[in-house]
């Protein structure tokens, strides 16, 4: 139970250096069979559960469910704004780079 | 997919609300557990993807203005939103640093800052995905291929790249999906900072 406590209480840096090693692996192609034939099926399993959990937390949660309104409203407007500020963005960028002769395909 | 996820949200907030019984700490492990396969999972799948690490190579930085456009802009609505609704910089920046990719952002922010923060995650990247999926065909069309496809962030690689193709030239795959792909690897990385500033 420690290790898992310690795993828990310190899990960005785990997650992180998952993701880096899973990357490596697949690069260098030193995937096992098993892994590489169910890997879209394992990735489906696990956000299963893991929605399933976080919905768990939510609904056992009294307060996020009287602050739905307060969560929509949050939600709508970041990613409308974020969005709005992509499209800018990019939009900026190619701007500048198109006087020096980039073309925007 | 996107309705699997979706119940399975209702289902587990439906049992949570009615069994409603406190599970000290297990749903924590559950979710480390979790997460970590499906992230060493992912990353498996995006090291294969060869092709995309010798596109970097034969087409430089200029693949990048994408995702970095991208970082840049959701920056600035992020920002804009904790001035609008008076929101914490650090939280509105953690849930637009999911870049479309909701399942993970929600659950990572759920875990390690707060669950009401990871609903705002879930949500708000939920609703970019369908903002992505309804704007994409029109900004192709009358703005740029480009901007388009900053607007999919994380999901440019896999949820909203045929929409992407279909309605641009399929020259413009290469950018779609090195953005995505830059963008998939960022988000682990950019939430949990964010929440520790």
């Amino acid at each position: 139970m420690n290790i898992l406590k310690f795993i828990s209480h310190n899990s960005m840096y785990f997650y992180i250096v998952f993701m880096l090693f899973g990357a490596l692996v697949g690069y260098y192609e030193k995937v096992p069979v098993s892994i590489k034939r169910h890997n879209a099926k394992l990735q489906t399993l696990c956000l299963v559960v893991l929605i399933l959990t976080i919905g768990f937390e939510i609904g056992s949660n009294g307060e996020v469910l009287l602050a739905l309104r307060a969560i929509g409203l949050k939600a709508a407007v970041i990613s409308l704004l974020s969005v709005l500020g992509t499209v800018l963005c990019i939009n900026i960028t190619i701007g500048v780079f198109s006087k020096k002769g980039m073309k925007n395909s | 997919m996107t309705m699997v996820i979706i119940s399975c949200l209702l289902i587990g907030i439906f049992l949570g609300y009615f069994l409603g019984m406190p599970l000290n700490g297990l749903t924590d492990y559950v979710i480390t557990f979790c997460l970590l396969i499906l992230l060493f999972s992912v990353g498996i799948d995006l090291g294969s993807n060869k092709e995309s690490f010798r596109d970097i190579k034969n087409n430089g930085l200029k693949l990048f203005i994408v995702p970095i456009g991208t970082i840049l802009g959701t920056a600035i609505g992020c920002i804009g939103t904790s001035l609008i609704l008076k929101m914490p910089l650090k939280e509105s920046l953690a849930v637009g640093a999911g870049f479309g990719w909701y399942s993970l952002s929600g659950v990572l922010i759920a875990q390690m800052y707060s669950v009401e923060l990871g609903m705002v995650a879930f949500l708000s990247n939920v609703i970019r995905e369908i903002i992505a999926l309804i704007s994409i065909p029109f900004i192709s069309k009358r703005v740029g291929a480009l901007e388009a496809i900053g607007i999919a962030g994380a999901t440019a690689m896999d949820t909203l790249l045929p929409v992407i193709v279909k309605s641009n030239t399929p020259d413009v795959v290469i950018y779609s999906f090195v953005s995505g792909v830059f963008l998939t690897l960022l988000v682990p990385i950019l939430v949990p900072v964010i929440l520790s500033l």
